[in-house]
């Protein structure tokens, strides 16, 4: 409105709320941050708690397979003492040779395991030597005669048996301690 | 080539003839050599036997090294091992080596 006074004329302006405003609703970022920051922490703890069962699991497992490996050794001796009491034309003589040999056959496949672990192992040597302890000379010679009980052979088959698992289980435990350093 | 479980057995065993049907003498006479005769490389198939005794393996491989036959030094070369175990290709080597002195 315009006045004829002394006073120059003015443009009034009048600002009003926009009327879309009230049905506005855009994205309420605070409130859902305390529900995503939930979820990621329970998505985190999930994650924690599944990377140490899977470790406490692959840990079990390679224990067990140890344990496997042991015992077969232990048998191994077992089974190559009663061979070497008893002579090579003993009718018991063939069918205990095939054992031992296909039990010593078994060990490699253990040990292979174990490495699947993610052991190191190289038991080459040791294996070889727990195989001539146990295989070699006159093993399956028909003109074999029976061993006494206080051969040295056994003591050599019981310490080449010891020296294989010796050398897988601290591989084995040097694994471990290098992975617990780690964790 | 030679597939030991299928060419000659599954359960290998003995030094000598004497000591039974599948010998080391009897593998290393009747299959290496011939072989070995025919074909400057000779493939061999360890797996899938019941498993291998050292007196066995020492005869067979020992024994071919001791021949006069074939160069000894040579043999670790001529001879293609194909097992799944380390040690038992280790234990022919030293055989095989071992044999020469």
């Amino acid at each position: 409105m315009l006045k004829s006074s002394s006073t120059s004329p003015q443009l009034v302006i009048e600002v009003r709320p926009d009327p879309r405003k009230d049905d506005y609703k855009g994205f309420d970022f605070a409130s859902v941050l305390p529900a995503l920051v939930g979820g990621l922490i329970v998505i985190l703890g999930w994650r924690v708690v599944e990377h140490y069962a899977r470790k406490r699991e692959r840990r079990t497992d390679l224990r067990e397979s140890l344990k496997i490996l042991e015992a077969t050794v232990d048998d191994i001796v077992e089974v190559a003492t009663k061979f070497y009491q008893i002579t090579g034309k003993n009718p018991d003589a063939p069918t205990l040779a095939t054992l031992i040999k296909s039990k010593i056959q078994s060990l490699n496949p253990l040990i292979l395991l174990i490495s699947d672990s993610g052991v190191t192992v190289d038991a080459t040597e040791e294996l070889k030597l727990f195989r001539q302890a146990v295989t070699g000379g006159n093993f399956e010679s028909a003109s074999r005669g029976a061993s006494p009980a206080k051969s040295a052979k056994y003591v050599k088959m019981e310490a080449a048996g010891q020296n294989l698992v010796q050398a897988i289980r601290l591989a084995t435990f040097k694994t471990l301690i290098i992975r617990t350093k780690q964790a | 080539m030679i597939d030991v479980a299928a060419d000659f057995t599954r359960y290998p065993g003995g030094r000598f003839r004497s000591d039974g049907k599948f010998s080391g003498q009897r593998f290393r006479d009747d299959y290496l050599v011939p072989k070995l005769r025919e074909a400057n490389e000779l493939k061999i198939i360890l797996d899938g036997t019941m498993g291998y005794g050292s007196s066995f393996l020492e005869e067979a491989f020992g024994g071919l090294a001791r021949l006069d036959e074939f160069a000894a030094q040579d043999l670790a070369t001529r001879l293609i091992l194909e097992t799944s175990d380390p040690s038992l290709r280790a234990e022919i080597i030293e055989y095989l080596t071992a044999a020469r002195h």
